[in-house]
This record gives structure tokens, C-alpha cells and sequence, in this order.
């Protein structure tokens, strides 16, 4: 996949997020649940968004198809360009044929996000008959062949299951067979594997991917596993604080990041190819609360790396590192001499200790 | 789910048997003996006490009357009224089709405002309309029966006369009038008659309806997959009836089939009121006379009603609700 990267920057994007704030008005007071996002999806190409929970990537997601609720949430500045037309000024009925016709959504937990008292082969049916002309029969028949491209055993038989009766991979597939079911041209993925064994967890991404290919529709897949996103997509963006700290191709954001919480993220996955008794190096501290995030870098107070005065007192800019690889960091310190080193001199020493 | 209903019909027979059980033994363990309060404390002679004693079979033990009870009753016979003699079947055939119409329309009205207001509610929370409505739910909920009666009386019936209000705008406050129906639908003049008492039926329930039905809508217009609706691209009517409507009715739908059987409790104050002559009026009245036979084969038939609406109840939950089978067999 690594022949069309330069595909975002060359030709005309198919989304283009332009610094979204999406904020909840609590009773406690504003949550910046997303502060400043921007980002490029170009067609067919598979953007990842890794973060914590509560780094903003699923409010993101539910900005650009209008999901967000308000009250208390509200989108309070910013773009979003589908096509080159802004969605935050469509109407709910453009929305509408937008929302799974030409952008779809795969949610994080199926059991909860299908309806129960449903059929699994009527809620796709269901969708297809909104965006698609066609009889009933059609849309079933429809639904029927979308089962059975991602992989379920009997599609016809399973379509009149109900979501109880699906295990959890099948109940994953079947959102994915419902989210391409009507062609669209982008599907957001919400931490598709988060609820599944290791096992389900590669096949669902490998039928999200093939199928993904197969319609030529870009994907922007949403997790908290860099294994994952290493795996599977051209660009990545790493959220923190309801804002992007690092973006990148994935290959350049993996082996050459500067952000030192991608660092961390990285530094905390299992590997093994390391002694079995080595720990993990996690992250220390939790999250910041977006209610009042810290001043200045959002993530000084968990860094080892903050040493600047500004660390604590001014937010840092989204600066480009290599712009061939469009790799963007938010740091002070990347325009330091030999700042690149830190992190694999840090490994090193990791390695052989 | 043949099984499942034939147990569950048995269950309900059990629990008549036990209803009327209880009932029976009451009736023997408060104070008063039947010939004293039939005569009016009066006294009467030991050989026509004893007449009549062996007339009603009340000179045999509590065990043998028990058992001669549930023998007439099992061949179809209620009894006979103690005070006049009238047969308890003929008293049910009269009373049953008023109580079942006006419990219709309570229920009816109770149904359609209750869940209707409460899912406007939800869906509109906090706004003026949810706010006021919610006041009113709660007001209607504690407002005692024959309060609420009365008023409706004195504000749409009394006080319109006495100003001379046109016709139309008059409401009738006692009796049923006409009584001209077509099973259920009143006819002509008959909603009149009947639109007060149903309203007063139907109030308290009300109130619990439109509450619970409003709680369970915005729990599930939270929901995951109220939100996959949404992002399917589907109009927010067809998210709302056909997504979140649906399943915010299965915990409604045991509010109201406990609530048959509480219509029937209020129904006993309302046809007071109203001078409504349905079976809740007749127990009472019956129930002051210690009129044995009358009370413990119409309770016990109102018994019989709420077991049945209770496994109607958990039809209807399997029907709505894919995940509630009514097997005893194991779920793959």
C-alpha cells in the first residue's frame, strides 16, 4: 500500500477535517473533549487514529457524521469537507444520505450497537432500503451477500438470526457487512477488535480490510492497539487530550517518532521478540481530565522529556518534521539537535539492560 | 411454547385457588354471623335459624362448606346471594360487560397518553413541555380517586348546569345513561356517560405510565444502537418509533399488566363515584352486607382476570423482545 502515500497530498482529499472543536457543555463545565483536529483522508486510503480512551478519537468520528449529542455536546468551530462540501453546514436530510450512503460507521461493542429485537439480516435490509432503490427482496438479498462477504457461514440462514444469537466476531462482521452494505466511500471503524478474542481480532481486520479494497473505500480505523494500526493502515494520527500529537505515514511515525507520548505507546507494547520477563514500560500517570486539561503541553505532566519552561506554560504547535512522510509532531523540543536519537537511544538501552 | 403456556395457565389457576382460599377463611374469621346481619341484628328464632342454616348449608363445618363451595363452582354455579337471593352468574352477566368497557377505555386512555406523552417527553427533555407534563404525571399519580372524581364532576357536570352552559358542554355525573353500545363503542350519546369515569380510571395509571415510559425511552435513546440507527442514515421518526420505541416498551408493558389489576381496585372507587354499575361497585356494596357468595365469586373471578393479564403480559414480552423465549428448553 505504501505506492499511493503520496495520493492525500497530490490529489484532492475525500475528507478533510479542518480544526475541529467538538465541546460538552457539562454542569461541571466545558469538556474539550475535541480541541483543534485536523486531518486529510484521501480516497481509499486506510488512516488510523490511536489513543486512550478519552483522547477525543471516538468524538471525532461522531463529528463527522453529526452523531455527536447535543445537548450537552456541540461542534463549536471548524470544517469538516466531504468532497469539498462542508458537512457542518448540510441540512439533517443531506446528513442523512450521507450517513451510511456515502460515509458508515462501525461501532466499538455490536451487542449494544445492534438492536436487539431485530433480525441481523433486517437491519442491513433496513439500510439498504433507505440508500438504495429497490424492493424489500432486493435489500434482503442484499443484506444476504453482504453476510456472506464478510465471512459468515449460511448468510441466508444467519440473516434471520438476532444479534443474541451471533458471537462476538460474527456480531463485528455483521456491523461491517451493515456499515459497506450500501457502498459508501469511507467507513469509520470505532475499535472494531477491542471486544474480541486475539484470534477474531485478525480475521475481522483482514475482512475489514479486503473488503474495505474490494469496494475501494477508505477507511479510517480508530484504536487503542498500535499493533493494529502498524498492520493495516498508510497514515497515522496518535490523540492525546482531544488533540493530534503526532501524525505521520505509519512507517515514519513507527520508526521514527518524536512525540514522547507516541514514545511511550510504543515503549508499552508486548513484543516478542524481548525476554518474556521483561516488563512493560507504561505510561505513568492517567490521562488528563478535559475538563481542565493541564496548561501548556497537554501531556507534560506525565513526560519525562519536559524540561522547558514552555512545556508548562504554552501548547505546542503541530510542527512538521519531515514533510516528505507528512509527519507532524506537537513538541518543543523536536527542533532540537539530535532529539530523534532520545528515543532510540532509550530502546537501546531498554534492549540491553 | 405450548408447554411453557400450560404451565403458566396452571400457575394462574392456583393462584385463583389460592385467592379465593384466602377469602373463604376471612370470611369465617371476621366477626359477625350471616343470619344476624342478614336479619338486622333482629332476633330470630332457633328453628328458622336453623332453616336457614340448612338451607345455605352453613350448619356444616368450614372444611365440608369449602368443599360444597368449590363443588358448585367447578360445575359452573357461583352461588346465590345471601341478602337477595339473586344468582351471582346473572349478577356477573350484567355487570361484567360495564366494568370490561369501562376498564377498556382506562385502559385505553392510559395506554395512548401515558406512553404518548412520555416519549414526547423524552425525546424533548427538558423543555418546557417535558417539565410540565412531568408536574402533572406526578400530580395525577397522587391525586386520590374520588378527588379527582369530584372535581370533574363539580367543574364539567354541576357547575356548567348551574350556569347554563349549552348542551354539549355538559357532562352527565351518574349512571351510564343510555347504555347503548356496540361491544365496546359507545354509542350516540353514550360517550358522555362514559368519557368522566374512564378519564378518572385512567389518571393515577396514567401518571406512572407517562413517567416509567419517559425513564425507559431516554435510557434507550442512549443506547448503542439507537446511535447505529442514526448513523444508518434513517429519519429521526423511524430511530424513534421503530429503534427506541420498541424497546423502551418491554418494562412499560409490565407496568400495565400490573396495572389490570389494579384497575380493578380503582375501579371500585370510580364506579362509586360514578355510580357506574360495574362488578368493582357491586363488590363493594355486596362486600358491606357480607354477602358471602357474591363477593368470593366475582372477586375471584377478578382474580382469574389479573392471572390472565399477567400471562398475556408475558406473551407479549416474547413478542417484543426476541431474547425472552417462552421455552423451558435450553437456549443454544
Amino acid at each position: 500500500m505504501t505506492d499511493r502515500t503520496d495520493k492525500p497530498t497530490s490529489s484532492e482529499p475525500l475528507l478533510s477535517v479542518r480544526d475541529l472543536r467538538t465541546y460538552f457543555h457539562t454542569d461541571a463545565g466545558v469538556v474539550k473533549a475535541v480541541d483543534g483536529v485536523s486531518f486529510d483522508v484521501g480516497p481509499g486510503e486506510v488512516f488510523g487514529i490511536v489513543g486512550e480512551s478519552g483522547s477525543g478519537k471516538s468524538i471525532t468520528a461522531m463529528s463527522i457524521l453529526g452523531l455527536i449529542p447535543r445537548p450537552p455536546g456541540k461542534i463549536e468551530s471548524g470544517q469538516i469537507l466531504w468532497k469539498g462540501q462542508d458537512l457542518l453546514a448540510c441540512t439533517e436530510g443531506q446528513m442523512r444520505r450521507i450517513r451510511g450512503g456515502e460515509i458508515s460507521m462501525t461501532f466499538q461493542d455490536p451487542l449494544s450497537a445492534l438492536n436487539p429485537v431485530y433480525t441481523v439480516g433486517y437491519q442491513i435490509q433496513e439500510m439498504v432500503l433507505v440508500h438504495q432503490e429497490g424492493s424489500r427482496r432486493s435489500a434482503w438479498n442484499r443484506a444476504v451477500e453482504m453476510l456472506g462477504q464478510v465471512g459468515i457461514p449460511r448468510p441466508a440462514e444467519r440473516a434471520l438470526d438476532y444479534p443474541h444469537q451471533f458471537s462476538g466476531g460474527m456480531r463485528q462482521r455483521a456491523m461491517i457487512a451493515m456499515a459497506l452494505s450500501c457502498t459508501p466511500q469511507l467507513i469509520i471503524c470505532d475499535e472494531p477488535t477491542t471486544a474480541l478474542d486475539v484470534t477474531i481480532q485478525a480475521q475481522v481486520l483482514e475482512v475489514i480490510e479486503k473488503t474495505a479494497a474490494d469496494l475501494g473505500a477508505a477507511v479510517i480505523l480508530i484504536t487503542h492497539d498500535l499493533g493494529v494500526v502498524a498492520g493495516m493502515t498508510d497514515r497515522v494520527a496518535v490523540m492525546y487530550g482531544g488533540q493530534i500529537v503526532e501524525q505521520g505515514e505509519v512507517d515514519e511515525l513507527f520508526y521514527r517518532p518524536r512525540m514522547p507520548y507516541t514514545w511511550g505507546l510504543l515503549g508499552s507494547i508486548p513484543r516478542l521478540d524481548r525476554p518474556a520477563h521483561e516488563r512493560l514500560k507504561p505510561i505513568v500517570g492517567a490521562p488528563p481530565s478535559m475538563l481542565r486539561p493541564p496548561a501548556g503541553c497537554r501531556f507534560h505532566p506525565r513526560c519525562a522529556f519536559a524540561c522547558l519552561e514552555a512545556c508548562t506554560s504554552v501548547g505546542p504547535e503541530l510542527m512538521a518534521v519531515n514533510a516528505d512522510a507528512g509527519h507532524l509532531a506537537r513538541c518543543h523540543r523536536i527542533v532540537e539537535v539530535g532529539w530523534e536519537r532520545v528515543f532510540l537511544e532509550q530502546q537501546e538501552e531498554r534492549l540491553q539492560s | 411454547m405450548a408447554s411453557y403456556l400450560i404451565r403458566r395457565l396452571g400457575l394462574a389457576l392456583l393462584v385463583v385457588w389460592g385467592a379465593v382460599t384466602i377469602m373463604f377463611v376471612m370470611f369465617f374469621v371476621i366477626p359477625g354471623n350471616t343470619i344476624d346481619i342478614l336479619s338486622g341484628e333482629k332476633v330470630v328464632r332457633p328453628e328458622i335459624r336453623r332453616t336457614i342454616e340448612k338451607e345455605w348449608g352453613l350448619d356444616k363445618s368450614v372444611t365440608g362448606q369449602y368443599v360444597h363451595y368449590w363443588n358448585r363452582v367447578l360445575h359452573g354455579d357461583l352461588g346465590k346471594s345471601y341478602s337477595n337471593n339473586r344468582s351471582v352468574n346473572e349478577l356477573f352477566k350484567q355487570r361484567a360487560a360495564n366494568s370490561a368497557r369501562l376498564a377498556f377505555w382506562g385502559l385505553t386512555i392510559e395506554i395512548v397518553f401515558g406512553i404518548g406523552i412520555g416519549v414526547i417527553a423524552a425525546v424533548r427533555k427538558y423543555s418546557l413541555l417535558d417539565v410540565v407534563t412531568g408536574f402533572v404525571a406526578v400530580a395525577l399519580a397522587g391525586i386520590p380517586v374520588f378527588v379527582l372524581g369530584l372535581l370533574l364532576q363539580y367543574g364539567l357536570g354541576v357547575r356548567p348546569a348551574q350556569w347554563n352552559w349549552p348542551r354539549w358542554a355538559r357532562f352527565p355525573v351518574q349512571g351510564m345513561g343510555p347504555n347503548r353500545w356496540f361491544v365496546v363503542i359507545p354509542l350516540g350519546h353514550q360517550w358522555k356517560y362514559l368519557i368522566l369515569p374512564a378519564i378518572v380510571l385512567a389518571c393515577v395509571q396514567t401518571g406512572f405510565i407517562t413517567r416509567i415510559s419517559r425513564t425507559s425511552m431516554l435510557e434507550v435513546l442512549n443506547a448503542d444502537y439507537v446511535r447505529t440507527a442514526r448513523a444508518k442514515g434513517l429519519r429521526s421518526s423511524t430511530v424513534i418509533v421503530k429503534h427506541a420505541l420498541r424497546n423502551a416498551l418491554l418494562p412499560t408493558l409490565t407496568v400495565i399488566g400490573l396495572d389490570v389489576i389494579g384497575l380493578f381496585g380503582v375501579a371500585v372507587l370510580t364506579e362509586t363515584v360514578f355510580n357506574w354499575p360495574g362488578l368493582g361497585s357491586t363488590i363493594r356494596d355486596y362486600a358491606f352486607a357480607q354477602d358471602v357468595p357474591v363477593v368470593l365469586g366475582l372477586a375471584s373471578i377478578v382474580v382469574l382476570f389479573g392471572a390472565m393479564a399477567s400471562l398475556l403480559v408475558d406473551v407479549g414480552y416474547s413478542i417484543l423482545d426476541p431474547r425472552v423465549r417462552l421455552t423451558t428448553e435450553k437456549v443454544d
